[in-house]
C-alpha cells in the first residue's frame, strides 16, 4: 500500500507543472470565448461545456457506459485470444512461419476501414463494435507477446534445461516471466485504442455510445454537448490507461519504461 | 523472400476457400461477396477507385509530413529548454492517451468537408507519436560522446546533428512506422464524419448503396495502401540505417 502511495505522489509532483500550464490554457480559453472574440460554435467556453455536462449527465453516463462495455468486452476477448495464439505460435514452428508474417502485415492495416463490413455482417448492435475492438487488441497484444516470449534470457533457458525442467515449466517460469512487461505495454496501448475503435464504430452504427452522441449532437448543433461527449471519451481513455499504468508500476517497479511497440490507433 | 512463401501460400488458400465457400453455399453477395466479385468490382470501377485512393493518400501524406516536421522541431525545443519540457511535455504525454480520432467531428465542423480537416487530424496523430519518441531518442544520445563534443568545443548545432540525431534515428523510425498507418486511419476516420471524396467516403457510400462488392473492393484498397505506407517506411529505415538491418527484420 505504501508503495502505491509513493508512486502516486511521484506522479503528482510531475503533474504539477502540467496542471499549471493546463489551468492557464483553460483561463485563456474562457477569456477569449466569453468575450465573444471566438464564436461559441467554433469553440464553446469551458463553462458551456461544463454546463452541458451537468445538464446531460444522464445521457452522458448512459452512452459512456455503452462505450465502456464495448471497449472492455473487446479488450478482454482480444487479450485472451492473443495469449492463447501466442502460446500456440511459440510451440509450433510450422504454424508460426505460415501465420506470423500475415499477422504482422494485418497489424499495419487501417482497422477502422473494415467496420462498415462488420456492420453489414452483424448489424448495428454491440457485435460489430466489440469485434473491431477485439481484433485490434488481439493483433497488438499478440505481436508484443511474441516479442516478449522470445526475449527470455537464453542462459536461464539453458539452466532450466540442465535442471531437467519440463516444457511447461520453462514456458511458465522463464518465458512468461520475461514477457510480462511486453504484455502490460500492449494492454496499455490496447486500452486506449479500444475506446477509439469503439467511438469510431459508434459513428457508423449510430445506435448508442459516446461516438453516437458526438455525432448527433454535432448534427443538431448542440456544440456544448458535443464537446462534453468528447471530453468524457477522453477521460474514459485516460482512466483506463491510468489503471494499467498503475498495475505496471506496482507489478514491476524495476521497469521504468516498459518496452514494446506501440500503436497510435 | 523464403519467409514470405508460407504466408503467401496460406493467403492463397484462404482466398480459394472463400471463393469455394461462396460458390457452394450460394450465400448472397449482399452478405459475403466472392473474391472474384470483388476483383470484378475493382476492374469495373478502377478510375473512380484510383481517384478516391489518391485523395485519401494526399490527405494522409500531407498530414504525416506536417505532423512529423512539427514534432521533430518541438522535440529539439524540448531537449534544449527545461522550462518548455516541464510545462508542456506532461500535457503531450496526456494528449497521447486522448482518443484523438474522437476530435474528428470538431475538425470537420471547423474546417468543413474538404481535405483540410483530414490533413489536420492525420498531422495530430503523427505529431503525438513522433514527439514522444523523438524526445526519448534525442535524450538517448551517449553521454560520453556528448561530453567529448563539449570538450572539443562543438556548437549546439553540431552536437544536435552529429550526436543526437543519429542516436534518435531508431526511435524516429519506430514512430514513423506507427504514424504511417495512423495517418491513413485518421484520413479515413475523418472522411466517415464528413467528406465529398476519398476512400472513407467511398466505404461509407457503398455501404449505404448496398453495393457490397464495391464496398469490399474499397476496404481491400484501404488495406493495400496501409500496408504499402508501412512498407515504404520500412524501406526508408533500411536505407537510412543500414547497420540495423538485422534488427529491422524483427519488427
Amino acid at each position: 500500500m505504501k508503495r502505491i502511495t509513493r508512486k502516486l505522489l511521484e506522479g503528482v509532483a510531475g503533474v504539477r507543472a502540467a496542471a499549471a500550464f493546463l489551468l492557464a490554457a483553460l483561463l485563456l480559453w474562457q477569456l477569449v470565448t466569453s468575450t465573444g472574440l471566438v464564436k461559441f460554435y467554433v469553440l464553446p467556453a469551458p463553462s458551456t461545456v461544463l454546463e452541458a455536462m451537468a445538464r446531460f449527465r444522464g445521457e452522458l453516463g448512459e452512452e459512456a457506459l455503452a462505450t465502456l462495455t464495448v471497449a472492455l468486452a473487446g479488450f478482454a476477448l482480444g487479450t485472451v485470444a492473443a495469449i492463447a495464439v501466442a502460446m500456440t505460435l511459440t510451440y509450433s514452428r510450422l504454424v508460426r512461419t505460415a501465420v506470423y508474417p500475415l499477422l504482422l502485415a494485418l497489424r499495419a492495416l487501417p482497422f477502422i476501414a473494415i467496420i462498415p463490413i462488420l456492420v453489414v455482417l452483424m448489424g448495428t448492435g454491440y457485435e460489430p463494435r466489440i469485434t473491431i475492438c477485439a481484433i485490434s487488441t488481439f493483433l497488438t497484444t499478440l505481436v508484443n507477446l511474441m516479442r516478449g516470449l522470445r526475449s527470455a534470457d537464453g542462459e536461464v533457458e539453458e539452466l532450466m534445461h540442465t535442471l531437467n525442467a519440463t516444457g511447461m515449466q520453462r514456458l511458465l517460469k522463464v518465458r512468461v516471466y520475461a514477457a510480462r512487461p511486453y504484455l502490460l505495454a500492449a494492454l496499455r496501448i490496447s486500452a486506449s485504442s479500444c475506446v477509439i475503435e469503439a467511438t469510431v464504430a459508434e459513428w457508423i452504427t449510430g445506435d448508442s455510445g459516446l461516438g453516437y452522441l458526438v455525432q448527433i449532437s454535432g448534427y443538431t448543433f448542440q456544440i456544448g454537448l458535443m464537446w462534453a461527449a468528447i471530453v468524457v471519451a477522453s477521460a474514459l481513455t485516460l482512466a483506463l490507461v491510468g489503471v494499467i499504468t498503475l498495475i505496471e508500476k506496482v507489478a514491476m517497479p524495476w521497469a521504468p519504461q516498459a518496452p514494446g511497440a506501440g500503436a497510435a490507433v | 523472400m523464403r519467409r514470405v512463401i508460407p504466408a503467401a501460400l496460406l493467403l492463397a488458400a484462404v482466398l480459394a476457400g472463400w471463393e469455394l465457400y461462396v460458390t457452394l453455399t450460394g450465400v448472397s453477395v449482399l452478405v459475403v461477396p466472392p473474391p472474384s466479385g470483388i476483383a470484378a468490382a475493382i476492374v469495373e470501377n478502377r478510375a473512380d477507385l484510383v481517384h478516391q485512393t489518391l485523395v485519401t493518400l494526399a490527405e494522409a501524406s500531407l498530414g504525416f509530413l506536417l505532423g512529423n516536421l512539427v514534432a521533430i522541431v518541438c522535440a529539439v525545443a524540448f531537449t534544449y529548454s527545461g522550462l518548455l519540457r516541464a510545462g508542456a511535455y506532461p500535457l503531450v504525454l496526456a494528449m497521447q492517451a486522448v482518443p484523438l480520432v474522437a476530435i474528428a467531428p470538431i475538425l470537420v465542423l471547423w474546417l468543413g468537408p474538404g481535405i483540410l480537416s483530414k490533413v489536420l487530424l492525420a498531422a495530430f496523430l503523427a505529431y503525438t507519436v513522433t514527439l514522444v519518441n523523438m524526445v526519448r531518442g534525442l535524450a538517448s544520445a551517449d553521454a560520453g560522446t556528448l561530453e567529448l563534443m563539449h570538450t572539443l568545443n562543438a556548437s549546439r548545432w553540431q552536437q544536435l546533428t552529429r550526436v543526437r540525431f543519429p542516436a534518435a534515428l531508431p526511435y524516429l523510425f519506430t514512430s514513423l512506422k506507427l504514424g504511417a498507418s495512423a495517418a491513413i486511419v485518421a484520413a479515413i476516420a475523418a472522411e466517415y464524419i464528413g467528406a465529398l471524396e476519398g476512400l472513407g467516403y467511398l466505404i461509407h457510400d457503398t455501404r449505404a448503396r448496398l453495393d457490397n462488392e464495391y464496398l469490399w473492393a474499397a476496404v481491400a484498397t484501404a488495406a493495400v495502401i496501409g500496408l504499402a505506407a508501412f512498407g515504404l517506411v520500412v524501406l526508408a529505415e533500411r536505407w537510412a540505417m543500414p547497420w540495423r538491418r538485422e534488427a529491422v527484420e524483427e519488427t
